[in-house]
């Protein structure tokens, strides 16, 4: 099973009232229910992901949004349970599920990408993917230690094979030193770069201040590719390309920082080219929480797996 | 020239060129001919010392176009045929994810065996390739002919190589035989996930019997066949592994092992780090196991002479220059990238370079006895003026002008006058003056062949975009910058298992306590003749920092000092054999750090961790701690 249809989506217009499945996350990011709020969905099963309970009143008004709205609030840590749960008075074959990855960590998200794809060929999946952009906050000055860099989660691990050499793909963030010395400990034998174009103009300059020295290496080397974030299915494409390009003489590692929306569309380049991994850092989990408030901006794709 | 050499924004790494690639830019480092004998051989070096370089080096088809042009090596190649088989970081996680979650120890083994089984077939197959290729067509070298064999008998070979791996073959070719274990190998992620799943080991193995072989014997079976099939059953070959660090720890094992007991034919040539996992499972299967000298022969890679150093790093600088398009060989590299501050006026030999000699010193001293009255003093208490420095040749204070002139350049350099409270101003953005020109440009390098090309990459980029020669002082401060910047990003995110008891802290924060610490001392300190620039790793450092040490050694952010270490001593194996032993912070880091490339006697590392020294511009000036006793051999011949 592959993926038939990818296009991008206007959201909420283009939402699907009576999707089976919904779910989002809950946490300390007001934007969490910026995506669910403004959409008037009528799905059986609402989910709302917790990854870290808070007494912050961003979270506090959040959980009362999402309880509003018919939301079951979910541990992360039985994710797994309670959509197998969900899904075990599915009738028919066919499953139409909305996600919002806003506030999701990329191992929620991987998680739960990987518990929707393992459902495919036996159920068509219709994906409806939505992300609310942030307003700019600066990028952060310290960085907790990173205690790995590795696949995000074994199903999206890629393949053990020796043989091949390692390229990467790095999606670059605005945080610095991060890409530099991920892709410094990964050694690869060929290095792409994408760099994400976003509706918030102060991104694009700070994820370019703050890899002034791997962007001018890929621009050098005619490595560098500019992606538009409000546009995925065309960043599918440029993915695509590369990603079935680098496959046939290389294992691809992506190492997606920055805007999850990129996070995502490697996840289901993983998929539709196993030996590529995605990989992470694990200093996510343990940045400190901050409200991110909802920029307005909001993009969206569905992918149609058959 | 590769694609992959010509790029700039690659990976300098020799795991990604043909043996040819490799071949063709080679430049041997002291001991290289120690590996073309018949002796199991295992070498230690940091990240980018050159080991994959070597290995591949080992190769027949890298030998064949490298040998005939030296001469003086070819009478010790033994003639063995080495099988490359490579690894890197990625293939190691990715074969931890597939395999963490299978319950049993059994099936893990069995999966992570099958892996490094299948690398080992396939890097067989493409040297079997290369041989039967090479030997159709002719070569000059003996040992190809015998696989001059026709189609028909490579059928066979290729049927019994099958038969023995347990593969299904469609057509009897060498590459139906690869794509088989390609296809092979596709498949482990799905075993995989069958073991996880809670189905037997015997069932998967019986679907695929393969998963069930030992990879030893999978590979002497098929040497045997081999040097059967070409008539010659003494042929010898060598296993050529890279990266066994990072290998996981149950199959290293089983990979070490046959370092004691093998088949006559087959010798086994590993690339390890000097630190880490992999060292400490050698130190442990040394108990029962393979023991130096008598097993293997161990050759440390990186901890040369520095007149050796500095000989390998021009070679290897003008021939990555050179391939840039800026032509020049290692002699002229003075001419190119012009000398350092500190060439002119320690190497004079003329009369009247020496006069301008003392005359540059003389304004160095004055400057810095003006504004540091430490220095003033110490000056003072040798009966030396700063306004005249012109000794005989067997005054004593001839010598230790000579001895300070570097370190009072360096303070003179970095220090402005102290404040009316006696604080002392450190200065702000300087320029890299001090660690431009030659020969200080290459010792930031330390002989470390991939920093070497790194470095040569970003002068030659910066003089390109500024349409400038290497010569300029913008071009040489840019690329420096790119340089130490670069490594210093690795060490922010590089992964480590934290303390418990301790702050979360990355491995840049640790390097920059150690290296802030020894820049504090030696330029806010009273001026000492003789600073502590390097650190004895201390039992109670080992015990609160032991694995950021490890990683650091691995990394190449310390140097190990060890005397002889380039004889066929034992490496500094295992955490435990660091305690004890002294180590400096490379060079590549020190202008960030503010530091010398030199380095005097050490402190107790554990004395520079417990001390607060923030980064600060502007900072007390601290009381000395106690240090460790100054080692026999220590002294400041070789400063600058």
């Amino acid at each position: 099973m592959t993926i038939q249809i990818f296009r991008n989506i206007r959201v909420p217009d283009d939402l699907p009232t009576g999707a089976d499945l919904v779910v989002a996350s809950l946490s300390v990011e007001s934007r969490c229910t910026n995506v669910v709020g403004n959409a008037s969905l009528s799905a059986r099963t609402r989910l709302a992901v917790v990854e870290h309970e808070s007494p912050l009143p961003s979270f506090v008004e959040s959980e009362s949004c999402l309880q509003r709205l018919d939301f079951a609030k979910v541990n992360e840590a039985v994710l797994e349970a309670t959509l197998d749960a969900s899904i075990a008075s599915l009738e028919g074959t066919q499953l139409d599920a909305i996600v919002d990855i806003s506030c999701m960590s990329r191992e929620v998200m991987a998680r739960l990408f990987a518990w929707f794809l393992k459902l495919t060929p036996s159920i068509e999946l219709n994906l409806y993917v939505c992300y609310s952009l942030a307003e700019f906050s600066a990028p952060p000055t310290e960085f907790p230690p990173n205690e790995y860099i590795a696949p995000v989660v074994s199903r999206f691990a890629g393949w053990p094979a020796a043989s091949q050499p390692t390229s990467l793909v790095v999606g670059l963030g605005y945080e610095p030193h991060k890409a530099e010395g991920a892709a410094e400990f990964l050694d690869a034998s060929e290095q792409w770069l994408f760099v994400p174009n976003s509706p918030i103009r102060e991104f694009r300059e700070a994820v370019e201040q703050n890899n002034a020295g791997l962007v001018e290496r890929a621009r050098r080397s005619n490595r560098l590719v500019e992606y538009q974030l409000d546009d995925p299915a065309g960043t599918y494409g440029q993915l695509e390309l590369l990603v079935s390009d680098l496959s046939r003489r290389s294992n691809p590692v992506l190492l997606p920082f920055g805007p999850k929306m990129f996070f995502t569309l490697s996840l289901l380049q993983s998929y539709e080219h196993p030996q590529a991994g995605v990989w992470a850092v694990s200093g996510e989990r343990t940045a400190p929480a901050a409200d991110r408030r909802a920029s307005g901006c909001v993009i969206g794709f569905e992918a149609k797996f058959q | 020239m590769s694609e992959a050499i010509k790029l700039l924004n690659d990976a300098f790494n020799a795991r990604n060129l043909t043996p040819a690639q490799v071949a063709e830019d080679f430049i041997a480092p002291p001991g290289f001919s120690r590996l073309l004998g018949l002796d199991h051989c295992i070498m230690v070096g940091p990240r980018g010392s050159g080991k994959t370089t070597l290995l591949k080096m080992l190769q027949l088809e890298a030998l064949q176009s490298w040998l005939p042009a030296h001469r003086e090596n070819r009478h010790e190649y033994a003639g063995f045929i080495g099988i490359f088989v490579p690894a890197d970081v990625r293939w190691s996680m990715q074969l931890d994810f597939h395999t963490r979650g299978i319950a049993t120890e059994a099936g893990r083994i069995a999966l992570q065996t099958s892996a490094f089984s299948h690398a080992v077939c396939l890097a067989l197959l493409e040297t079997l390739e290369n041989c039967i290729t090479v030997g159709r067509t002719g070569s000059d070298l003996q040992i190809y002919s015998a696989f001059a064999f026709d189609r028909k008998t490579e059928s066979e070979l290729i049927n019994t190589l099958a038969k023995l791996w347990r593969m299904k073959v469609e057509v009897p070719s060498l590459l139906g035989l690869r794509q088989a274990l390609r296809l092979s190998q596709t498949e482990l992620p799905i075993l995989a996930a069958r073991l996880i799943s809670g189905e037997s080991l015997a069932s998967v193995v019986a679907a695929q019997p393969f998963i069930g072989m030992a990879w030893l014997d999978a590979l002497v079976t098929a040497l045997d066949t081999i040097n059967e099939m070409i008539g010659n059953k003494t042929q010898r070959w060598a296993l050529l592994l890279d990266e066994l660090e990072i290998v996981p720890e149950t199959l290293l094992r089983n990979i070490l092992m046959p370092l004691r007991s093998s088949s006559p034919n087959l010798i086994f040539k590993l690339a390890l780090s000097p630190s880490g996992a992999g060292a400490m499972v050698l130190s442990n299967v040394e108990q029962y196991g393979p023991t130096h000298g008598n097993d293997f022969k161990a050759i440390t890679l990186g901890y040369v002479e520095k007149s050796q150093t500095r000989r390998f790093s021009a070679q290897l600088m003008a021939s990555a220059l050179t391939r840039k398009g800026i032509s020049v060989s290692a002699d002229d590299l003075l001419s190119v990238m012009g000398p350092s501050m500190f060439q002119p006026t320690l190497e004079a030999a003329d009369e009247g370079t020496q006069s301008r000699a003392v005359l540059a010193r003389q304004k160095v001293f004055q400057e810095l006895a003006a504004k540091d009255e430490s220095f003033a003093d110490a000056l003072n208490k040798k009966n030396i003026d700063p306004t005249n420095l012109s000794f005989k040749e067997n005054d004593k204070r001839a010598w230790f002008v000579r001895k300070i002139y570097p370190l009072a350049v360096f303070r003179n350099h970095y220090r402005r006058s102290a404040g009316d409270d006696g604080r002392v101003i450190a200065r702000g953005a300087v320029g890299m003056q001090l660690y431009s020109g030659y020969p200080i440009l290459l010792d930031l390098t330390e002989g470390n062949p991939r920093w070497v090309l790194n470095l040569a990459d970003e002068l030659a980029a910066e003089a390109e975009k500024r349409e400038k020669d290497i010569r300029a002082v913008g071009v040489q401060s840019s690329a420096i910058e790119t340089f130490y910047e670069r490594f210093a990003s690795l060490l922010r995110v590089y992964p480590i298992e934290q303390p418990v008891s301790r702050r979360p802290t990355t491995l840049f924060d640790f390097v920059e306590r150690l290296g802030t610490y020894l820049s504090s001392k030696l330029l806010e300190d009273a001026f000492s003749a003789d600073p502590s620039l390097s650190f004895t790793i201390d039992q109670a450092a080992y015990e609160s920092h032991g694995r950021f040490i490890e990683t650091c050694v691995q990394l190449g952010v310390f140097i190990l000092m060890t005397a002889g270490a380039t004889d066929d001593g034992p490496p500094d194996l295992g955490a435990g054999g660091l305690v004890g032993k002294r180590v400096r912070l490379c060079h590549r880091l020190a202008p960030k750090f503010r530091l010398p490339v030199h380095s005097t006697r050490p402190i107790a590392m554990s004395s520079a961790l417990s001390e607060d020294t923030t980064p600060s511009r502007s900072v007390a000036r601290p009381q000395l701690k106690n240090v460790v006793e100054r080692p026999a051999d220590d002294s400041q011949s070789s400063l600058f």
